[in-house]
């Protein structure tokens, strides 16, 4: 607390380190490993956050085929059963006349994953090969990456309600498919890949030399 | 300085190092190329299926299935450039071998008929399509067939039949066996030549072995209508059968089994196959006997005339016939055929149906005992029904030829068992000598023990018994009969009791007569009874032997002896009954035994109480049964036949209420009652008593006591109050003397103390106080007893009270026992108020005596009869608390 923030510096440079819970900010002194407002651990940077961001998302990405592909719920009517894929589901809601609600589905099970995997992968890449690119655009669509992430869960809250409610044998039945699985996976990794990718290496990426010079202390 | 240091520490934190989450990405890009692995060796197959036309097919939605699993699904539906539609099908990668040259596609939707419903599954889930393999190359476009191919199942027998039209025969027919379903027709097709069909069917394996060389088809499709003048025959083997068609076979037994693949014939029906066994009757004339005249066995038809021919060198008709094999057995030596004609006569019309259909020919079988050992198939046909096997001649003796005529049958139960072949005088004239002829079947059924009976007309047998009506079959009114009767049923398999030549049986008028046996032509047996008054029978009334009637009153005449008698008629099979000893008594009407305690009525049996009766029965040995002169009693009763009631005197100073019919009792039981009551010279009431006589042991005695009980109502209580309504009775308390006739009637009861029942106590007292003959005794306020008796001391000096203490508390009385009165009540008035002390409000108002003993003292002897007590004048208080334990003896 000694020394004060000053605007227009990234707080490395400053020697100071930002607590990611309580928002104090202490001098980075090597033995400080927890915020000495809250008790956090804190870091000046996350460790190998861009590893465990890319990991996530490559896993995300091999998933999101199988997700879109494969049939995410299984309508048994009748004794016989229909598999759906996220597509197919949106275009019989088309069929349908409910434009609204394939709107709605398209959004939040396909556009949703794969723009927050192209904007994640956009904003990784940004930093990794320190692309001067608005820092400030970059945040925002981080946070919006951020924000909307909770709601893509929301395909799989609806399958798994369908399937606890449709459940009258061979009469009328749903199951979820390969791609509910999969679909599970790509949003639990694009999660926490947004989780673990580490904000404050925007800033670094905005000053290459310090960039440079982290990058050789790397 | 700083910054060096950092750099110099910083080397440890900032090696590179490769995050263990990199491990993610690398299972799900294994996983991945196990998906598309999989895709790519799974991938499906595009087929094309031709159809006429593509209704209830949906793209995406129709599955393609083979034994019910789904390998298939229709991805799109187009038409072809000429005629139908061409459905596009993605056959899964596992499914691909199936798709042959010779691959079958047909379209399963709901169908329902008469005789299946089918696809039913598919209402709910949808069309499908359904593949059935067939072998080829490999193909990818098919045409698909219109319906289900009958698919033959593994391992079938194929069978090739021919017939000149395909009938109602189409693919599916059934093929019955015994009407169960073993096969079905694959294929109808036209013979090279156009003059045939060829039918194609197969069988089940399992019913694979009932095909045989020799065996025959035959058609049994809708309904056969067989017209002829004996009838329209009509056949019809299942419903399905009458919608579907049907096919059905038969296989002789020794037949080989089937070798190779031969052709059979399939004949229009069962007669065509010509199955049954042929048999050739000789006929002198054919008159009314039409081609095509059933054969009746029982009235059953079993077989048919089929041809008629006159053979000009034997100058007769030979008829061929055919018997439905089943009944092969009996065709053979022994067996029977004959023309069943119109029959018109008084007694019976025959076959009025004849005249319409024509005759038939009837039919008896071989005997079974002779095994068909003998194939006969030629027969003469008889003019009449013969008589199958020598019959029975038997011989009947009848009072009058009544009602009987020659040829009236002779029935057992309702069945015709024979009939009467003659009627003649006997040689005496006496009788008539009926000759019957018992059917050979029949025989065992007559033994020596038979009875014949009369079965003609009507039978009306009215009397009090009720109205009997007999009346046997309206033949029988007008022809008559003769019914055979055995008293056990005979079983069939009795041997056949050798009946003696020369036996002759009776024939009774009637089948009651019958059951009597011979007896019926026996005497009845003429018993005379003297008494006094005629009994109200008339004649007719009934004569019982243990309820059982045995015969009936005849007649009444007054007796030289002044005596009424009466004449009974025993029927002489139960003469025997009637012996030296027996009694006999009147049973009629009925009687009335109306006493408080209910109505009770006794009667015999009802026709009894109607017309009376009498009982006979064997009295016990010695009993006066008979007057001097021989002649039966006739008693009033059984009692007063048997066990003649014994009369006694009582005379009493008052008769108080006593009249004729006052009951005397003992302990409650009626032993007797008073038939007379007179003033003897003394002017005393004298009563006559008669004593049933199961009591006259007990009562008659010396010593026995007779006392009047009368109600009695006082202040204390009231008595015997039944007896205000019921009247007196006179109560009896039996002696142990000698017998005697002679008693002494006492007024009340007499004192129980002189009587010894219970402990009699004597009390000496002052004064008598309010103690009254029968007061109560109290001990601890439980009555233990009651003054019997008070009396002044011999020399005056005081009273003595008699107390009887009832036997169960008679332990209680000791030699120290204190006594006093507890009469009255206790009035104490002092300062704190006024205290009432009264035992109980019984002893206010009866008096009594309250006895304790003192706890003090040891317990002492119990007190003899007669010890003598002083009463306590005054009462202490302290003799209440007294809590002595006297145990029970």
């Amino acid at each position: 607390m000694s020394k004060l923030a000053v605007a227009g510096k990234s707080g490395k440079q400053q020697g100071l380190q930002v607590c990611s819970i309580c928002g104090n900010y202490c001098e980075n002194k090597t033995d400080i490993k927890h915020c000495p407002t809250c008790n956090n651990d804190i870091s000046e940077r996350k460790n190998n956050s861009l590893q465990k961001t890319w990991a996530l998302l490559i896993t995300a990405i091999i998933f999101i085929i199988p997700a879109n592909v494969y049939p995410i719920t299984f309508l048994l009517k009748n004794n016989n059963l229909y598999p759906d894929t996220i597509m197919s589901g949106i275009i019989s809601l088309v069929d349908s006349d409910m434009q609204g609600i394939a709107l709605i589905v398209f959004i939040a099970s396909i556009a949703v994953p794969i723009l927050k995997i192209v904007a994640l992968v956009f904003i990784t890449l940004a930093v990794q090969l320190g692309w001067r690119f608005s820092a400030r655009r970059q945040l925002l669509i981080f946070s919006f990456v951020d924000w909307v992430g909770r709601w893509s869960i929301l395909d799989l809250f609806v399958i798994s309600i369908m399937v606890a409610v449709f459940d009258k044998g061979s009469l009328l039945s749903v199951y979820p498919g390969v791609a509910a699985t999969s679909f599970t996976v790509v949003v639990i990794a694009t999660l926490f890949a947004a989780n673990s990718f580490d904000t404050r290496l925007i800033w670094d990426a905005q000053r290459p030399e310090i960039n440079t010079k982290t990058q050789d202390k790397l | 300085m700083t910054e060096q240091l950092i750099d110099n520490q910083a080397k440890i934190a900032k090696t590179r190092s490769i995050s263990p989450i990199w491990f993610l990405p690398i299972v799900a890009a294994l996983l991945g190329i196990w998906i598309l692995f999989q895709n790519i060796t799974n991938a499906k197959t595009s087929i094309q299926i031709h159809f006429e036309n593509a209704e209830s097919i949906i793209v995406d939605k129709t599955r393609i299935r083979y034994k019910g699993v789904i390998v298939g699904t229709v991805k799109k539906v187009e038409l072809d450039s000429s005629n139908g539609v061409n459905v596009v099908a993605e056959i899964e990668s596992h499914a691909k071998f199936m798709l042959r040259e010779k691959t079958q596609f047909w379209l399963v939707s709901p169908k329902a008929s008469l005789t299946s419903i089918s696809g039913l599954d598919t209402l709910f889930s949808g069309s499908y399509i359904n593949l059935h393999p067939g072998n080829g190359d490999d193909a990818s476009n098919f045409t698909a067939v219109l319906e289900q191919p009958i698919t033959i199942p593994d391992n079938a027998l194929l069978v090739n039949l021919k017939n000149d039209n395909a009938g109602s025969i189409s693919v599916g027919t059934p093929l019955f066996y015994k009407k169960i379903q073993v096969g079905e027709v694959v294929r109808v097709l036209l013979d090279k030549s156009d003059q045939f069909i060829h039918i194609k069917a197969f069988i089940n394996e399992k019913y694979s072995h009932l095909i045989k060389e020799d065996t025959k088809f035959w058609n049994i499709s809708g309904l056969s209508a067989n017209v002829s003048r004996s009838g329209i025959d009509f056949k019809l083997d299942s419903i399905t059968s009458l919608i579907a068609g049907g096919i059905t076979f038969s296989s002789p037994k020794e037949s080989k089994k089937l070798t190779e693949n031969t052709t059979f014939t399939l004949f229009e029906n069962i007669d065509k196959t010509e199955m049954g066994i042929n048999v050739a009757l000789i006929l002198n004339n054919i008159t009314n006997l039409p081609k095509g005249a059933g054969i009746l066995f029982k009235g059953h038809g079993i077989g048919r005339i089929t041809d008629l021919q006159y053979s000009t060198e034997k100058q007769h008709f030979i008829a061929t016939a055919t018997i439905n094999p089943q009944f092969s057995d009996m065709i053979g030596e022994g067996a029977q055929f004959w023309l069943e004609k119109t029959s018109l006569s008084f007694s019976n019309i025959e076959n009025i149906g004849n005249l319409i259909t024509g005759d038939y020919i009837g039919f008896s079988p071989a005997p079974l005992t002779q095994k068909t050992s003998a194939k006969k198939r030629t027969f003469n046909v008889q003019h009449n029904k013969a008589p199958i096997a020598p019959v029975l001649s038997l011989l009947l003796l009848a009072d009058d030829a009544t009602g009987l005529n020659t040829g009236d049958p002779i029935s057992y139960q309702g069945l015709e068992i024979g009939n009467i072949a003659a009627l003649s005088f006997s040689k005496n004239g006496q009788y008539i000598e009926t000759s019957v002829h018992i059917y050979h079947q029949y025989q065992y059924l007559v033994t020596s023990s038979s009875q014949f009976y009369l079965l003609n007309g009507v039978n009306i047998e009215a009397s009090l018994k009720g109205l009997e009506i007999q009346s046997t079959p309206l033949k029988n009114l007008v022809s008559g009969g003769i019914g055979l009767y055995n008293k056990f049923p005979v079983k069939k398999s009795t041997k056949l009791a050798k009946l003696k030549s020369n036996i002759r049986f009776r024939l009774y008028p009637s089948k009651a007569m019958a059951k009597l046996g011979k007896n019926v032509f026996s005497k009845a047996h003429s018993i005379s009874l003297l008494s006094k008054q005629l009994p109200s029978i008339s004649e007719g009334s009934p004569v019982y032997y243990h309820k059982f009637p045995i015969g009936e009153v005849s007649g009444f005449s007054i007796d030289d002896s002044g005596l009424m008698r009466t004449t009974l008629a025993i029927k002489g099979q139960y003469k025997h009954l009637i012996k030296s000893e027996s009694v006999f008594w009147n049973i009629s009407g009925f009687k009335v035994n109306a006493g408080l305690s209910g109505v009770k009525i006794e009667a015999e049996s009802l026709l009894s109480i109607a017309s009376g009766g009498i009982a006979v029965d064997n009295a016990p040995a010695g009993l006066n049964n008979k007057f001097k002169s021989g002649a039966y009693k006739l008693f009033s009763s059984y009692k007063a036949a048997t066990l003649p009631v014994k009369q006694i005197t009582v005379t009493f100073e008052q008769g108080y209420e006593l009249q004729v019919g006052t009951k005397l009792r003992l302990k409650g039981l009626i032993v007797g009652e008073i038939t007379a009551l007179k003033l003897n010279t003394q002017n005393d009431v004298q009563a006559s008593v008669d004593i049933e006589p199961e009591f006259i042991q007990q009562v008659t005695t010396q010593g026995t006591r007779f006392w009047i009980i009368r109600s009695e109502l006082s202040m204390s209580g009231a008595k015997n109050l039944s007896t205000l309504i019921s009247g007196v009775y006179l109560n009896v308390l039996p002696g142990n003397g000698k017998l005697t006739t002679h008693f002494k009637g006492e007024a009340g009861a007499p004192t129980l103390a002189t009587n010894k029942v219970g402990l009699p106590i004597v009390l000496s007292a002052d004064n008598a106080g309010s103690t009254d003959i029968s007061s109560p005794v109290y001990h601890r306020q439980i009555q233990i007893g009651e003054v019997v008796d008070k009396q002044l001391k011999a020399d005056a000096s005081g009273v003595e009270v008699t107390l009887n203490i009832y036997p169960k508390y008679a332990h209680l009385i000791r030699k120290n026992s204190i006594f006093w009165p507890a009469s009255g009540f206790n009035l104490d008035i002092g300062i704190t108020g006024a205290s009432l002390k009264s035992t109980s409000l019984t002893s206010l108002i009866k008096g009594g005596i309250n006895m304790s003993t003192t706890d003090k003292k040891k317990l002492q002897a119990p007190a003899t009869a007669f010890t003598s007590f002083k009463l306590k004048q005054s009462f202490n208080d302290k003799w209440l608390t007294w809590k002595l334990a006297i145990p029970k003896p």
